[in-house]
């Protein structure tokens, strides 16, 4: 394209008459002027002007002269410069007044059409429904665990150490004073229980963290009231001071402004309540109920170097990356360790911590489940789209004259576009409200069964964010959905449109038909996708429920005993106040027996230590950690724990008699492989620990886990009160009541033998195991959920193409039938399509389900990622739904009746 | 309805196309109509003008190919029958208007 500033003799000459040849060169607009007049306009138009002014300076030059001529360009651009921008914004502003008012009309028209096929809205919208409401579920577990940023400021420069390191008080204080990549760092410790006392009341157990001043700091964490710990309260000698959660506050004092100064009494000692924590504060454990500080005195530091309890929170510098943190850490073990030669910790002390982000060390058990189940709702989705577009496909095909007829009396095909887009809107918004109504009672439900590994689980629901999230995953599948029908309704003459409607047999019909079918097939690939991954977790599940703890947890219940605080009664004292205890609740239970323990297996907590095992090894820095449990002597009989040698505990041990230990047939193969344990003796692993001998091996039990290897255990005699008396008791008691009634008269009894304990964690034995596999078990139940509606989803498809098959040959079968067809051939036609259809699908499907199983061959358990089971059976499972999804357009079809279908041609 | 009234600028930019005829493009028509009114306008008023007629549909324009002498390409404006129509019923209206006032004209000079 030629350019504005060309000049224009010729233009000249053709309106005048004047010659421009052999004349000087004509003179110019103002350069300035004539450049800013190229910046105000813009595009061909803009030349097309600037032109014109240069046409007319030209002819003004010659009538008034050259500076007259420049005056008035001047004046021209300066009116340009005004005018057209302000044109521009009147238009501008029309055309979106227009469009408002356009798609007010649009939408109301989709809402009269869809009023007018209620079956398909409904339908579509259900469709939608079921999509959204399942994203929405998964979103909302993601968006808790895996999206939210912490709730605290900069939440970006917290880090901790990820590969699970404990610290000793010494070691968080020479953290806190030396570090200088870490602005603030502190320590935790875990859920203690503690005595709660109520005036009044029975007393209950609370679970307790104990934190460093710099905890809380190096969090941020801003109190809901009242403040946090300040430095002193970390100092031996300070009062007695605690933070609360908000919920305690509210339940025991009314409100958190309430329980400021108020006192709370913790294993029979008093704390000064000074601050309350918010509700999304859920460190070091969501448990925790109240926080209190951990006393660090700086004069005392070489005392307590050894192992640590306590996790680490620290706020990185500004600047500062994770690795100079381990750096740091690194150099500072070396350092600690040269100058404090009475402790001698190992070369490279404190060298190795992987520091990493809080918040991915949080999600890190549960972001691998999230992303494989936030696919499986991707594909749910996709399978949504696809339903939808094929009902929107076939719903075309009803309303093709009506369209043709629009097209014919001047609607833009354009416009069809953007109205079908807009009927999908409205669609996939009657689904938001249907899928958000799903998600929130899903969530309701899912709440209480989500494992403790979920950062966030209690605060999981339906908020903003997540009908957002929502929202932008509806909007995102109405446009795929709507794509497809939207691009056919766009490429197609009118004639033709009017053909298909006319004749539906004709070669529009055959197009959308390939396309149904396509569509249709990829529904039950993705399907059998779902299908076999929720078959594989469903039957790891079933392997992790069947494998054997080695003890029988079925018909059993559990419950925790905290004996009164206070008055230590003494070994002694504590062995005749258990022996009472064991009385008066055995009666409780008409005389069945009840076993007392130090711990549980799978109760939450163990004992381990270091534990010097005779023949084994004598190097005392190598002695192996043995898990131990302490038990009375009907523990194995109540455990119904089978005993494979020699003897269990009677009530001959008892304080004072030789010290006995009953060891499980997995520390036998890990020890004394030999199989000669009985008579062998075992230490606990300080100075001067007193020899046990082992009086009898019985089979082996499991810990904390139904996978991997047994790991090895002891019990000892609860009775002798080695190595040091308990201040609880685990009570486990055949259900005899059934298992709330079992628990609460336990309960009772045990209140009735002493007041002042405090109960908690009364479950039926079953549920503690249940804990440990709660997260495969929530992860496979979600999983069959998305499964069972894809699946459903993909037979409603099957039937739509079934149906539409038999409608549009209902002439044909009239026809035939009149001539005397059987109608088992007919079903059997119709049946075939049903296979047709089944059969790609399905063989598309076990072709992807194979890597798909493998991204789930981590959470498998004793079942492998091609289990031919499940592999088989998907197929099976799909086959039958697509069959079923025919059966009923196949009966119709051979009660056509030929008679009505003749009339009505 | 204001959209329905035809605007002085309007009026005047219609009845100078029709005057120029198949050289009615932007130049000659500013031209034109200070020739005609004897008043000033600029170039960006009557474009807007023509623009807006053209929405209204009362004026098409086309781009044009200069032709054998060559030169720019130029937007030719045409009055389309509408406007035509448009320009008729606004001439009655005006004659309505005036009938009988001719005296009142040569008087006031």
């Amino acid at each position: 394209m030629r350019s504005a500033g060309d000049r224009l003799p010729r233009d000249d000459a053709g309106t005048r008459g004047g010659g421009g040849a052999g004349r000087p060169d004509p003179p110019e607009p103002p350069a300035a002027w004539r450049w800013a007049l190229r910046r105000i306009l813009s595009g061909s138009e803009g030349e097309y002007l600037v032109g014109e002014l240069d046409l007319l300076f030209r002819r003004r030059v010659r009538r008034q002269g050259e500076a007259a001529a420049r005056r008035w360009y001047r004046r021209e651009v300066r009116a340009c410069a005004v005018r057209l921008p302000l044109e521009r914004t009147r238009r501008g502003l029309d055309t979106i007044r227009e469009g408002g008012m356009g798609l007010g009309r649009s939408i109301r028209q989709a809402t009269r059409r869809l009023a007018r096929t209620p079956g398909f809205a409904l339908v579509a919208a259900t469709t939608f429904a079921i999509g959204i409401g399942a994203t929405t579920v998964i979103l909302g577990l993601a968006d808790q665990a895996l999206l939210r940023p912490l709730p605290y400021p900069e939440a970006e420069r917290l880090v901790t150490v990820a590969n699970g390191w404990s610290f000793s008080r010494a070691n968080l204080e020479a953290f806190e004073e030396r570090m200088t990549s870490l602005t603030a760092v502190g320590g935790a410790r875990d859920a203690m229980g503690m005595t709660l006392e109520s005036a009044g009341g029975e007393p209950s157990r609370v679970v307790v963290a104990e934190v460093t001043v710099g905890y809380l700091k190096a969090l941020a964490v801003e109190p809901l009231a009242g403040r946090r710990f300040i430095d002193d309260e970390g100092r031996p000698g300070a009062g007695a001071v605690a933070m609360v959660a908000a919920g305690f506050a509210r339940e025991r004092f009314g409100s958190p402004a309430a329980a400021l100064g108020r006192e709370v009494t913790l294993d029979a000692r008093n704390y000064t309540v000074v601050g309350v924590l918010p509700v999304s504060f859920d460190l070091p454990s969501e448990a925790n109920q109240i926080w209190v500080p951990v006393e660090m005195d700086p004069d005392d530091a070489g005392t307590h170097w050894g192992s640590g309890a306590y996790s680490l929170v620290g706020r990185l510098a500004p600047g500062a990356e994770p690795a100079a943190v381990a750096r740091e850490m690194a150099e500072l073990g070396e350092s600690l360790r040269r100058a404090n030669p009475l402790w001698t910790p190992g070369e490279g002390y404190l060298a190795g911590a992987e520091i990493a982000p809080l918040a991915e060390v949080r999600s890190r058990y549960v972001r691998t489940p999230i992303l494989i189940l936030l696919g499986a709702v991707a594909l749910l989705l996709l399978v949504v789209c696809a339903n939808v577009a094929n009902l929107l496909l076939s719903q075309g095909v009803a309303r093709s004259r009506d369209h043709a007829v629009r097209i014919a009396l001047g609607a833009g095909r354009s416009r069809m576009v953007v109205d079908q887009m807009i009927e999908v809107m409205v669609l996939a918004l009657l689904g938001v409200g249907g899928g958000l109504a799903l998600a929130w009672a899903g969530l309701e439900f899912l709440r209480p069964h989500l494992p403790a590994e979920l950062p966030g689980r209690s605060l999981v629901g339906v908020d903003l964010r997540v009908l957002g999230l929502s929202a932008g995953v509806a909007t995102l599948a109405a446009l795929v959905a709507g794509a497809l029908p939207a691009l056919r309704l766009a490429g197609r003459a009118p004639g033709s449109l009017i053909a298909s409607g006319g004749d539906r047999t004709r070669s529009g019909g055959r197009s959308r038909r390939r396309t149904t079918r396509l569509l249709v097939s990829g529904q039950l690939a993705a399907a059998v996708v779902l299908v076999v991954s929720a078959g594989l977790l469903g039957r790891s599940l079933v392997a992790l429920r069947g494998v054997d703890p080695g003890f029988e947890a079925e018909e059993r219940v559990t419950l925790r005993i905290d004996l009164a605080p206070g008055a230590d009664p003494g070994a002694e004292g504590r062995a005749l106040e258990l022996a009472g205890l064991a009385a008066e609740l055995r009666a409780a239970v008409g005389g069945a027996p009840v076993a007392l323990a130090s711990t549980l297996p799978f109760g939450g907590e163990v004992e381990a230590m270091a534990t010097f095992i005779e023949g084994v090894t004598p190097d005392p820095n190598s002695l192996p950690v043995v898990a131990h449990h302490r038990v009375d002597p009907a523990w194995f009989e109540v455990m119904g724990i089978d005993l494979l040698q020699g003897r269990g505990f009677d009530a001959g041990d008892r304080i004072g008699s030789e010290l006995v230990v009953v060891v499980d047939e997995a520390f036998v193969d890990r020890f004394l492989p030999e199989g000669d344990a009985l008579g062998r003796i075992v230490r606990y692993p300080w100075r001067g620990a007193p020899d046990m001998r082992i009086v009898g091996v019985v089979e082996a039990v499991r810990e904390g886990s139904l996978e991997g290897e047994t790991e090895p255990t002891f019990f000892a005699a609860l009775p002798q009160m080695q190595p040091w008396h308990p201040d609880h008791v685990f009570v486990v008691a055949p259900s005899v009541f059934g298992d709330a009634a079992t628990t609460a008269a336990l309960g009772r009894a045990a209140r009735s033998f002493d007041d002042r304990v405090a109960l908690s964690r009364e479950l039926p034995y079953p549920a503690l195991l249940g804990t440990s596999y709660a997260s495969a078990r929530i992860v496979a139940i979600l999983m069959a959920l998305v499964a069972a509606a894809t699946l459903i989803l993909g037979a409603v498809g099957v039937y739509g193409v079934a149906s539409f098959w038999v409608r549009e040959r209902v002439r044909d079968i009239g026809v035939r039938i009149a001539l005397g067809a059987e109608p088992a051939k007919i079903r059997r036609q119709v049946f075939r399509q049903g296979i047709m259809l089944a059969l790609p699908g399905g063989l598309l499907g076990l072709a992807l389900a194979i890597p798909a199983a493998r991204v789930l061959d981590g959470f498998l358990f004793s079942v492998s990622a091609l289990d031919p089971l499940t592999l088989v059976a998907a197929p099976v499972l799909l086959s039958a739904a697509a069959m079923a999804a025919v059966y009923l357009p196949a009966r119709r079809a051979t009660r056509v009746d030929p008679v009505e279908v003749l009339k009505g041609e | 309805m204001s959209r329905d009234t035809l605007g002085e600028l309007e009026h005047q930019a219609m009845l100078a196309l029709l005057r120029l005829g198949e050289n009615a493009y932007t130049a000659p028509i500013v031209e034109e109509l200070e020739d005609r009114t004897g008043r000033g306008t600029t170039v960006a008023a009557v474009y807007i003008v023509l623009r807006r007629l053209e929405e209204k549909g009362l004026v098409r324009s086309e781009m044009r190919d200069p032709g054998p002498g060559g030169g720019r390409d130029r937007r030719h404006f045409f009055v389309t029958d509408e406007g035509i129509e448009r320009l008729r019923a606004a001439r009655t209206a005006y004659a309505n208007l005036w009938d009988g006032l001719e005296g009142v004209l040569e008087g006031g000079r």
